[in-house]
Formats: C-alpha cells, sequence, structure tokens
C-alpha cells in the first residue's frame, strides 16, 4: 500500500500509532521519525523500497539505527548530508516536486559545507526538500539555516501533533527549502 | 576546439539527448554560456544549474539517489569523493584534482583529442560509479592533427611504425606521437599506441596507464594488451626533447640505432 502526501499530514495521522512508534524511539528525533514512519507523512511502498517516486530521508544525525529497516533512509556523514539531500531535492523539484527529501540534522552539521549546500538549496528554491533539526542547543545550525533564507517552523520535539503540524507548515511552504526545528 | 569547448559540445549533446540528466557547474564556468545547443534551450537549461561551493560532488550523488544521472563539474581543488552510486560523472579541470580522485578509489579518463570528450563523457554516463572525466583546458595534443576515434577496450595506432613502439595514455599520449614523429625524423620509424581504453589486466597497477609513457618493441596484431603493456618500460615524461633522448639513449645502449 502506497501512502504518503495527504492534504493536510495532520488529516492523514494516525496518532495512537506515532505515539506508540515514538514511546519505542529514544533521542530528539524519536517523535519525528514515529511521525515521518507511523504517522503517514513519509511517501513509501513497503513492498516496492525501489520505488522511484518514494521519499527519501537522509540521516545525518545518526538518528536511525540498526533496527530501522534500511530500505527507507539514507545515512551520510554529516558534513555532507544537507549536499546529498539538496541533490535528491533538486531531482524531485525538476519533476515538479514528485517526491520530498527529509533530511535529519543536528547541530553538528553546523559547517562550512552544511552553509554551502544550505545557500545553494535557498538560490535554487528547492521546495522538495525539508530539513528536520534536533539537537541544536545553541541554534546555530538553525540560525544558518535562517541565514541562507531557509523558512524555519519550530514544535516541541516530544509532542506529535506539534511536530506533525511544523512538517505539515513546511511541507505547505512551498516557495523554497523549510526547516522544522524541534526546540523544548 | 578546445577540450573545454569539446566538453561544452558534449554537455549540450547529453543534455538534449538524456532528458534526466543534470549538469551542476560552478557559477561563471564557461559552459554555463551556451548550452542553447541542447535542442529545446529552456528545458536544456533547466537542467544545467550553477551551484557555488565545493560540495557539487556529493550534490551529484544526492542528484544519483534522487533517480537522475549527473555531471558535476569540479573547480581546482575540488577532491571530495562523492558516495558511490551512478551514473556520474566528475569533469575535473586538471590532473591534481584528478589524482586525489583516483586515490580516493576513483577511476580516471583522459581525452587527450576534442574528438575523445563525447565518447568518454557518454561512456562515463554510463557507468554504475562516479568516474572522473579529466578535461585541462589546453590540450597540446588538439596541435597534433587528427587522429582515429576511440575504441573501448581496445588500443588505438596513432602513428603506425616497425621499429619500435610508444605506448601512453592520458597526458602521455601527445607526448608519445610527438617523439614517434621526431624519432621518424631521425630515421627510427616509431609507432605511437594509446592505451587509455585498454581494460585493467593482471600485473598492471590501477591507474598506471594514466600518466606514463612506455617503450617496447612495435605492435604486432593481436599482442597489444593490459598483461603485455604491464611489462613495457616505463620512460621519462620531462618533456617531449627529453622523451626523444631517453629513447635514443636506450636504442644506442642496445645497438639498435
Amino acid at each position: 500500500v502506497r501512502s504518503g502526501h495527504p492534504r493536510s499530514l495532520l488529516d492523514g495521522a494516525d496518532l495512537p500509532a506515532v505515539r506508540a512508534a515514538a514511546a519505542r524511539g529514544r533521542g530528539a528525533f524519536a517523535t519525528a521519525i514515529a511521525c515521518l514512519r507511523a504517522g503517514g507523512v513519509l511517501q513509501h511502498d513497503p513492498d516496492d523500497p525501489g520505488w522511484l517516486d518514494r521519499d527519501r530521508v537522509i540521516d545525518g544525525a545518526h538518528a536511525l539505527g540498526p533496527s530501522d529497516a534500511r530500505s527507507w533512509w539514507t545515512s551520510a556523514p554529516v558534513r555532507d548530508a544537507l549536499s546529498l539531500a539538496l541533490g535528491a531535492g533538486l531531482s524531485s523539484s525538476l519533476d515538479g516536486g514528485i517526491f520530498r527529501v527529509w533530511c535529519l540534522l543536528d547541530g553538528a552539521a553546523d559547517d562550512g559545507r552544511t552553509w554551502d549546500a544550505a545557500r545553494a538549496a535557498a538560490a535554487q528554491a528547492c521546495a522538495a526538500l525539508t530539513v528536520v533539526a534536533a539537537g541544536d542547543p545553541e541554534a546555530r545550525l538553525v540560525d544558518l539555516l535562517r541565514a541562507a533564507g531557509w523558512r524555519t517552523f519550530a514544535a516541541a520535539p516530544d509532542d506529535p501533533l506539534e511536530v506533525l503540524g511544523a512538517m505539515d507548515r513546511a511541507v505547505a511552504h512551498g516557495a523554497g527549502p523549510a526547516a522544522v526545528v524541534l526546540v523544548r | 576546439m578546445s577540450l573545454v569547448d569539446a566538453l561544452a559540445a558534449a554537455l549540450a549533446e547529453q543534455l538534449s539527448a538524456n532528458p534526466r540528466l543534470v549538469v551542476l557547474a560552478p557559477p561563471h564556468h564557461p559552459v554555463l554560456r551556451a548550452p542553447s545547443a541542447a535542442g529545446p534551450a529552456s528545458r536544456a537549461e533547466a537542467r544545467l544549474l550553477a551551484v557555488a561551493g565545493g560540495s557539487r560532488p556529493v550534490i551529484g550523488a544526492g542528484l544519483v539517489l534522487g533517480g537522475r544521472p549527473a555531471v558535476s563539474l569540479l573547480e581546482a581543488g575540488d577532491a571530495q569523493a562523492p558516495p558511490r552510486g551512478g551514473p556520474h560523472v566528475l569533469v575535473a579541470p586538471d590532473g591534481e584534482t584528478a589524482g586525489a580522485l583516483w586515490a580516493q578509489g576513483i577511476d580516471v579518463l583522459q581525452p587527450s583529442w576534442p574528438a575523445d570528450v563525447a565518447p568518454l563523457l557518454a561512456a562515463g554516463l554510463t557507468g554504475a560509479h562516479p568516474v572522473v572525466l579529466r578535461v585541462d583546458a589546453r590540450s597540446p595534443a588538439a596541435a597534433l592533427g587528427d587522429v582515429p576515434p576511440l575504441v573501448p577496450g581496445a588500443h588505438r595506432v596513432l602513428r603506425a611504425g616497425e621499429a619500435l613502439g610508444l605506448y601512453a595514455s592520458g597526458v602521455g599520449v601527445p607526448t608519445a606521437l610527438t617523439v614517434a614523429r621526431m624519432l621518424a625524423g631521425r630515421g627510427v620509424d616509431a609507432a605511437a599506441i594509446e592505451v587509455s581504453l585498454l581494460p585493467a589486466g593482471r600485473g598492471i597497477a590501477p591507474g598506471r596507464t594514466d600518466d606514463v609513457l612506455m617503450l617496447g618493441p612495435a605492435p604486432r596484431p593481436g599482442q597489444i594488451n593490459a598483461d603485455a603493456v604491464a611489462r613495457l618500460r616505463t620512460v621519462s615524461l620531462a618533456g617531449d626533447r627529453a622523451v626523444l633522448e631517453a629513447v635514443l639513449s636506450r636504442r644506442k645502449a642496445s645497438g639498435r640505432i
């Protein structure tokens, strides 16, 4: 069953499933990952992991572990994650945004390469790209994205409704790259 | 036509022929000036993107992850190897950049003549892994006249000769042809053979044939393969004249001049 990209992310969310998945997870990204997978946010097909139009998830924060099936996400070095995600996002944008690219980043991504990629994403108005940022207590990464021209949407990291709402606004933004910022 | 001109034409041709290809270039790169040769200009230009910074190889890898072949044009010193996966061609502007990527495990293709650029670019865009296409701004080969087309998997005879053979690939190719012609002027009928596209064989170090000029017997049909090339003697690449003197010195020492 292919799922994802409902009219509103909140409309299609299975909140009990999200809460259960978040409770099984660990770390600052647990609820966000639960929203992506169990909340119906991610456009994917478990029976066809190679589906070309699937959403891509680039994990630059080492938030996903061995227990997560590798068929739906790609690991990347922290400094390269946003560049990799931008490339996939550009590929989608050239097809009218046929799929979305989610990139998980934490404070360690505050780096020149991330800055280059952030500026390039804004210059290309890459609306198919959404960063989920957490573990960034000094907000340096968020400042970097804002300085590069990104829109940011804040949410409490443990509240599925807030996270889904921020993801919804980021997807609906549509005028360029956006970030969901998980802050307490 | 320079190698860079040939690259611009080859990219335009590929953009026109492959509607999914994306080319990433640094702002102000020469290829950004003439994309309109690629048929419907607006569609091709939409896939020729100016991206600043040194992350183009990784962005190109992301394009591949997104289901598109990619060409990433590098600037000198952009030696960050991208993740595996292709088709992805990294166009390096000099030997240092290409060598640094080769040291990280990426194969290097080296066009010597402008006419070599298009087939090597096309070959690179069929691979499952990134490859480097080294395109120097100036190529001494361009001044040496026309040569037969490249044939993947085979050698190319640039000049036939009976007395000895100069075997080369990469930057050594123009030297091989120049020195063979100089030897001919001195009465030594030397052959110049390019082995760039010979498949690597047992006993031949990876990358050896990218920058080395080798000396051996004149070619015989069916005898030029990677194993045979690996057994040839290496000569200096310190300029055409130095190579000429080295070859003549060895010939004199062996009593065959």
